[in-house]
């Protein structure tokens, strides 16, 4: 009986993963015109909605910085 | 044969005791519903973002003034021509459009119609054959949740836009964009570039911004070094940066959870330890007989840890299934805002699957060890004691 249920439940996941699946198409023709690498953020008026605004000054985890050969040149 | 038996043992066992692990199981499977649903959710939209990324440009060029992002002027793009390595050098023109009556922010997108492959997706997505009808007149295509408030507020056909000279612009509606594009476009108007530049008050000459290619990823970085150099008000943006940026944001917010998480299964190992350690006298003088015919303390601890195992992993198995239904299927109602926001438009949107299955690995250790370690060392407590003192 449980073994029925579960093989149900992977048979379902596995259709529903695959119809899923084709929903990516979507997202990435609509990316394709509009060149904009964003999802759709229902952000409030005070945060841009659009990353690319933003300065990435605040992120919690500073990458870091590639050494440029003009640190070399110039005093920092 | 003796591998049989004690399963059979454990199972009746199990099925005996069922009343006493029902309130242990489920609020394992709601502590494992809950943050495998917060992870499916993050690394679904962590997919969709890295999928939009894909077809972006490798840079995009801003200007700034007093810290703010200006129109940057088009005259740019003929400066940055000369650099050589850069390819397919373009405008965009974007920005938001406040509609007073809801208090809500649509993003205007402007697009060349003229271009070829832009010509092509729209009209794959849209599955229309002729793109003329649109080019005919001004018109706009429109996500799913403008499409909403704006047949709210009865607009059906078209809707007039308000213009920074406080002229007016009637712009018909063409058609609303599939529901399956809802993640990235439920609050866009897509439109021709120059109508949207009227719209945003962005002048002839000028756009939001430039973007470019640069296919050697080898030259990349002295290529920014050069696009710096051509004016001091610029700011280049790599795609890459932006690619670290929602890693860490989405990072992040997984990681509060992470966290939450942590502290739930804490309390829950100590609440399962302190229940064990409390553990009625009818459970110990099960051990008790069980050690009087002649089990040793090692098959005791085999027997409570097969059991809890079971337990544990039934539990875990169910929660991970109810998670799994609860964001594909039911597309995750109320958690789902919390990592796409509530601010302005509802956004009902459909997650796509995107499992990492080390992270479920993980999860199931960090679930598994705790609460068999909690039971272990109680049981092993009583074990050791000799069989008519733990019977009394």
């Amino acid at each position: 009986m449980i073994l029925v249920l579960f093989f149900t439940l992977f048979i379902l996941i596995f259709i529903q993963a695959n119809f899923r699946q084709q929903s990516t198409f979507y997202t990435k023709n609509i990316s394709n015109i509009i060149s904009i690498p964003t999802i759709s953020f229902s952000n409030s008026k005070f945060e841009a909605r659009i990353r690319i605004y933003d300065d990435f000054s605040h992120i919690i985890y500073p990458e870091q910085q590639r050494i440029n050969y003009l640190d070399f040149v110039y005093e920092n | 044969m003796r591998t049989s038996t004690f399963l059979n043992f454990l199972f009746l066992l199990i099925y005996k005791h069922k009343s006493k692990h029902i309130a242990i199981s489920l609020i394992s499977i709601l502590i494992v519903f809950l943050i495998s649903s917060v992870l499916f959710i993050s690394s679904s939209i962590q997919k969709e973002v890295f999928n939009t990324l894909d077809a972006q440009s490798d840079f995009v060029v801003q200007r700034i003034n007093s810290g703010k992002i200006v129109n940057t002027p088009n005259s740019w793009i003929d400066d940055f021509s000369d650099i050589n390595g850069i390819s397919n050098i373009q405008q965009r023109v974007y920005g938001q459009y406040y509609f007073e009556s809801a208090n809500k922010y649509f993003t205007i997108v402007g697009v060349d119609l003229f271009e070829e492959s832009t010509n092509k997706d729209i009209k794959e997505l849209l599955k229309i054959l002729n793109i003329q009808e649109f080019m005919k007149k001004n018109s706009m295509i429109i996500g799913n949740g403008v499409e909403k408030i704006l047949r709210e507020f009865k607009y059906f056909e078209y809707y007039f836009f308000r213009l920074q000279n406080r002229d007016t612009r009637k712009v018909s509606i063409f058609k609303a964009l599939p529901k399956e594009t809802n993640i990235i476009a439920n609050d866009l108007i897509i439109m021709d570039i120059s109508l949207a530049k009227e719209i945003l008050n962005i002048g002839e000459d000028q756009s939001t911004d430039i973007v470019l290619n640069v296919p050697n990823e080898l030259e990349q970085s002295n290529i920014k070094i050069e696009l710096i150099l051509k004016h001091l008000d610029i700011r280049v943006i790599q795609k890459s940066d932006i690619k670290k940026a929602y890693e860490n944001l989405y990072n992040y917010k997984g990681g509060i959870f992470l966290i939450l998480f942590i502290i739930v299964m804490i309390t829950f190992v100590l609440i399962l330890f302190q229940r064990y350690t409390m553990i009625s006298s009818s459970d110990k003088k099960e051990i008790g007989i069980l050690r009087a015919v002649g089990w040793s303390i090692k098959d005791v601890i085999k027997l409570k840890i097969s059991e809890t195992f079971i337990i544990a992993f039934i539990s875990f198995l169910i929660g991970v299934i109810i998670a799994y239904m609860y964001v594909f299927f039911l597309n995750a109602p109320i958690l789902s805002n919390i990592f796409l926001g509530f601010g302005n438009l509802e956004n009902s949107v459909s997650f796509s699957p995107n499992i990492d299955f080390s992270t479920i690995v993980t999860l199931f250790l960090f679930f598994i060890i705790p609460f068999i370690s909690a039971v272990l060392i109680p049981t092993w407590k009583i074990a050791v004691i000799e069989p008519s003192e733990s019977m009394k």
